[in-house]
């Protein structure tokens, strides 16, 4: 457990060092997955919220900290709820957190510019977010592999 | 991967295309290019009219929206990145472009005798 702990804050912090755009969602989110499934959802949310904190504080502003907590806890809670049923495995969960976040992040740009068009922005967010997800998940497995 | 995870992609797969039906659609004969300055129209324009350019004063600077050909654009802007002018032109309904340090927005309505937005069949 105390394992798992140090190992969640190191994910944390290695995102963070390597902040190529959309490079640098991906990995992060590998930690969220991890303590979700190893640690449950309140580990997950301190896990999630401190390194949107932290993201935003060292490179972004307030705009970022918005969008990026948004994106953040629209994926977890569907996370959340999907990891528990069986018929999910962790690519569809990663593949619908993935899409969450997306479509969590676009409806905060069309709230602030009060633009629903902007929701076309989904149409090549969607696709790579599939992709994104399953490379997520990808690694989550590999790193469950490791550590047993 | 299990079942469920192909009905997630699945689902994914149905949103996408609901909104290439909404965004993709043809030429809008008739459209009308509605210029926003602080969430606020300042003009709009029918795409058929002749060839006029808009100086619209930004809170940066001064762009220029140009109508060419039934197409609108950003032709000039006073804005550091230039995102809105490398944006293009607009021709068919629902299509954006926006220049944000100047809080401008171009947005292509339907016909201004208030044509569908979505048809559902």
């Amino acid at each position: 457990m105390a394992a798992a702990f140090v190992l969640s804050w190191l994910e944390v912090v290695l995102p963070l060092s390597l902040p190529v755009p959309g490079i640098k969602l991906g990995l992060a989110n590998i930690a969220t997955l991890i303590a979700l499934y190893k640690l449950g959802v309140l580990p997950a949310l301190s896990v999630l919220v401190s390194r949107c904190v932290l993201s935003a504080l060292l490179f972004g502003g307030v705009t970022q900290l918005l969008f990026s907590l948004t994106g953040g806890l629209a994926a977890l809670a569907v996370m959340a709820l999907l990891r528990r049923a069986p018929v999910f495995s962790p690519y569809g969960v990663s593949i619908a957190g993935a899409a969450a976040h997306n479509i969590g992040q676009v409806t905060v740009a069309v709230v602030l510019m009060q633009t629903p068009s902007l929701y076309s922005y989904l149409l090549f967010l969607l696709p790579v977010g599939v992709l994104t997800g399953l490379l997520t998940a990808f690694v989550f497995r590999l790193c469950e592999r490791i550590k047993i | 991967m299990k079942k469920g995870d192909f009905l997630i992609i699945l689902l994914i797969a149905v949103l996408e295309a609901a909104l290439m039906a909404v965004f993709l659609r043809g030429p809008s004969p008739g459209g009308v290019a509605v210029i926003e300055l602080d969430n606020a129209p300042v003009h709009s324009v029918p795409l058929d009219g002749g060839d006029r350019d808009y100086e619209i004063q930004g809170a940066h600077g001064q762009v220029v929206v140009s109508l060419r050909d039934g197409r609108v654009s950003f032709s000039e802007s006073s804005c550091p990145d230039q995102t809105c002018v490398r944006t293009g032109r607009l021709s068919r309904a629902g299509q954006t472009a926006a220049c944000v340090p100047n809080r401008v927005l171009i947005r292509i309505d339907g016909a201004p005798d208030g044509g569908p937005d979505v048809v559902l069949r």
